[in-house]
């Protein structure tokens, strides 16, 4: 397997949600890190939000793991939500309607508002 | 012979789309059948209705010497080329890029020809990525791709999916839909392998369930159903057709 673009570290930021903190590239490598950190995170925090701050970039294959995880994220019937996208990140959530499943916010300030 | 191009892009590099609320096709030729695309809105796998699937072909390109670059950059200039002919693809006539939409006729049951479209969402050096129109059989996100395994260079198609609407959903799990999708692109695959002068090298597959529930909110798509509403328009472009003789 290719060797993984991205570090992920969770954090709980308030009772019933979970941070993960993505930095590197989203990219087909990153899947078994994404997937990691969600286990991490657990099923039972309501909210799980991803912080893509330090995503600089995400390429097609990262963009359909980040569908996978909405669905997975769903089945545990949790909320999916993200803030600080790059241009490509937002270009990304657009064009593949993520930005129309998962609420996108700005920063993490806003995004922890909205619970 | 393949012409060498040294520069190879590893890591996503590669230009995202200006979004697009419709898809606007290129110019056609006459007998293209063009029902059911023009002005249909990019969906994609989070707007579809069955279940969540990826499938993941992949052909190794034993004992050749091109780069993912190469095998990328020729499968971008000569896309269509390669399709079994199950299918035909009319894009523009040009190299594939970020931003290009196309027409796809593919066969269907009892001799219908199903027309929808696509838009290439990204485009890099080593992949690019289509995602599927209101209609098409499967709301679907397609990566093409190439890299290198134990000095192999491997070109692969990964698809996720799901099934556009309840109707699509039931044929897929008849394997009505997924059984040809399969046999397609293993025939892709070996058209490129051979472009390069490999033969006789199986397809790998791999399908894995991701999701299995429905998204029935999207249950509506089947409006835009492209089999009901290319069978529905057969008798006229028959009709239209005795006329023109």
């Amino acid at each position: 397997m290719a060797q993984s673009t991205v570090d992920i570290v969770v954090r709980s930021p308030a009772a019933g949600s979970k941070i993960l903190d993505v930095q590197g590239e989203i990219t087909g490598s990153a899947e078994e890190a994404l997937f990691a950190a969600l286990s991490t995170a657990g099923s039972d925090a309501g909210t799980i939000l991803l912080n893509l701050s330090a995503v600089p970039s995400i390429d097609s294959t990262g963009a359909g793991l980040l569908i996978a995880l909405l669905a997975r994220v769903r089945n545990q019937r949790q909320r999916l939500l993200a803030y600080g996208l790059s241009q490509p990140c937002r270009r990304a959530f657009e064009l593949t309607h993520l930005d129309e499943a998962v609420g996108v916010y700005a920063d993490e300030a806003e995004a922890l508002a909205s619970l | 012979m393949v012409e060498s191009r040294p520069t190879q892009t590893t890591g996503p590099t590669g230009r995202w789309a200006d979004p697009v609320a419709r898809l606007s096709l290129p110019p056609l030729p006459r007998e293209v059948i063009n029902v059911n695309s023009e002005g249909r809105r990019p969906t994609g796998p989070v707007k579809g209705f069955g279940s969540l699937w990826r499938r993941t072909y992949a052909i190794r390109l034993v004992n050749s010497a091109a780069t993912p670059a190469e095998v990328i950059r020729v499968w971008k200039e000569r896309f269509a080329s390669f399709w079994p002919p199950a299918g035909r693809f009319y894009g523009a006539d040009k190299p594939i890029d970020a931003g290009d939409m196309a027409l796809l006729n593919l066969a269907g049951p009892a001799g219908i020809t199903i027309a929808t479209g696509i838009l290439v969402i990204y485009a890099d050096d080593v992949s690019f990525c289509f995602i599927s129109a209101e209609g098409h059989m499967f709301g679907g996100l397609i990566t093409f791709s190439a890299y290198q395994d134990q000095g192999t260079t491997v070109a692969q198609v990964q698809a996720l999916l799901r099934a556009s609407d309840p109707l699509f959903e039931i044929a897929a799990r008849l394997g009505l839909t997924t059984k040809p999708e399969d046999q397609f692109w293993h025939g892709a695959l070996k058209n490129l392998a051979a472009h390069f002068g490999v033969e006789g090298q199986p397809v790998r597959q791999q399908a894995v369930l991701l999701d299995r529930s429905l998204q029935w909110p999207q249950a509506k798509n089947i409006w835009y159903n492209a089999a009901i509403r290319n069978a529905l328009h057969t008798p006229v472009r028959w009709l239209r057709g005795l006329g023109a003789r």
